[in-house]
């Protein structure tokens, strides 16, 4: 989520000497950011194999590496985990239920959550949203504009029950 | 962000580019086996629908089809540029064969009501029937105030003011929310559903409803007495020189 990857870059105190897991990471950019920037530990987590490769391919081009999973995590936890980001995970209601049951218990185990999405709807109109705090916003970029027809902003979420 | 609710009427209709052929029978065109697509001006509503959530002016886009399971290809297509969820109204094919734009205004209000819809936008027309009725009638049976042929649509506080394009040029009107709008062809230049936005609108959702569930009687009020081709151009004719026309021009006593 580039999005994301910018807040980071942008606000790298929040995140470095932490343990981070970056869930649905796609091609990886939050979590190799996270590792730029000086994380403790970044696992960048994709359910899907060719994310895999991608995140290890753009990880090498920015001469890093970082650890890869692509074992579901979604509803588990770990005790050195610090923070967990979400990228654009949101256009599925029924997926929102399941995110939103999670992400109070990482709450509860002093786990930070930071959302990035462009405002979808499931998003919006759950419960959850009213635990979320803009602490991000920009436009998005003309290419991002073409893959995301209706939405023209982008945001990151911080979850603060 | 604000909260305002848009619905949107999609007719899926025989493409543009279709020649239309009249059925051996004469109680319709042939529809089996062409191709269809979203009624242009709905595009054009759908469209306008999209940059009202552009500008932040509108929260939540809904797309809705009344006809038979294809009518859902349409809403994906609706979907993929840019509205949030979609509504099919299944019709079956034998009831669909005499749906009016009465029972469409009819489906169009109750589902206005349900979702608290703010503003409801169709087409001006569709190409198929080129009826004209459904905006206006869906605007009298909700009792809310109707800006139709709009070619510019701004919000100003709480109202819309709306430019329409009539005979004599364009007028310019205000209209309370809620409002039905119908979308003329110079409201808005539609964009195309780009494949990234057809693979994310098939994780929207689309609910189903029936005209039972709507609470809408779709008996045919009228009916098809028959369909014809219009009348085949005659051959016209050659001639040589402007004496020749003036001598066949008042030969046929035209001049």
């Amino acid at each position: 989520m580039k999005l994301g990857t910018l807040f980071i870059l942008d606000n790298q105190y929040i995140f470095a000497n932490k343990n981070i897991v970056d869930i649905g990471s796609g091609c990886g950019a939050s979590a190799i950011a996270c590792k730029l920037i000086g994380a403790r530990s970044v696992v960048a987590n994709d359910i899907d194999k060719i994310a895999i490769g991608a995140i290890n391919l753009n990880a090498t081009a920015n001469q890093t590496e970082v650890s890869v999973s692509s074992e579901n995590l979604i509803g588990s936890s770990d005790s050195h985990w610090n923070i967990v980001l979400l990228g654009d995970m949101f256009y599925d209601r029924h997926f929102v239920d399941i995110i939103s049951d999670w992400i109070p218990k990482l709450s509860n185990n002093k786990i930070s959550v930071f959302i990035g999405d462009p405002g979808r709807l499931p998003l919006i109109n759950h419960p959850l949203s009213s635990k979320l705090e803009i602490v991000f916003k920009c436009e998005l970029p003309e290419e991002c504009l073409k893959g995301n027809n209706g939405m023209n902003s982008g945001y990151v979420w911080k979850y603060t029950p | 962000m604000s909260a305002l609710r848009v619905l949107v009427g999609c007719k899926r209709v025989i493409d543009y580019a279709v020649k239309i052929r009249v059925k051996p029978d004469k109680t319709g065109v042939v529809t089996d086996g062409v191709k269809h697509s979203m009624n242009p001006f709905d595009e054009i509503a759908i469209e306008e629908a999209v940059r009202l959530k552009e500008k932040k002016i509108a929260s939540e886009v809904i797309a809705v089809s009344c006809g038979p399971q294809q009518c859902q290809e349409t809403l994906r297509t609706a979907l993929a540029m840019g509205a949030d969820r979609a509504i099919h109204v299944d019709i079956d094919s034998k009831d669909y064969e005499t749906l009016q734009p009465i029972h469409v205004s009819k489906f169009l209000a109750k589902l206005a009501q349900d979702e608290k819809a703010d503003i409801v936008i169709v087409g001006k027309q569709a190409i198929d029937d080129d009826c004209n009725q459904t905006g206006q009638m869906t605007a009298a049976l909700l009792d809310w105030p109707q800006a139709t042929f709009a070619s510019k649509v701004e919000k100003n506080n709480g109202d819309l003011t709306v430019i329409r394009e009539i005979d004599g040029g364009l007028e310019t009107i205000k209209v309370k929310l809620p409002a039905i709008l119908t979308a003329d062809l110079r409201l808005n230049e539609p964009r195309y559903a780009t494949l990234p936005n057809i693979m994310k609108a098939k994780k929207k959702p689309m609910a189903k409803k029936t005209p039972s569930d709507l609470g809408v009687d779709v008996a045919s009020r009228q009916e098809i007495v028959s369909v014809e081709d219009p009348p085949v151009r005659e051959a016209g004719q050659k001639v040589e020189s402007v004496e020749e026309l003036v001598t066949k021009l008042k030969d046929s006593g035209l001049v």
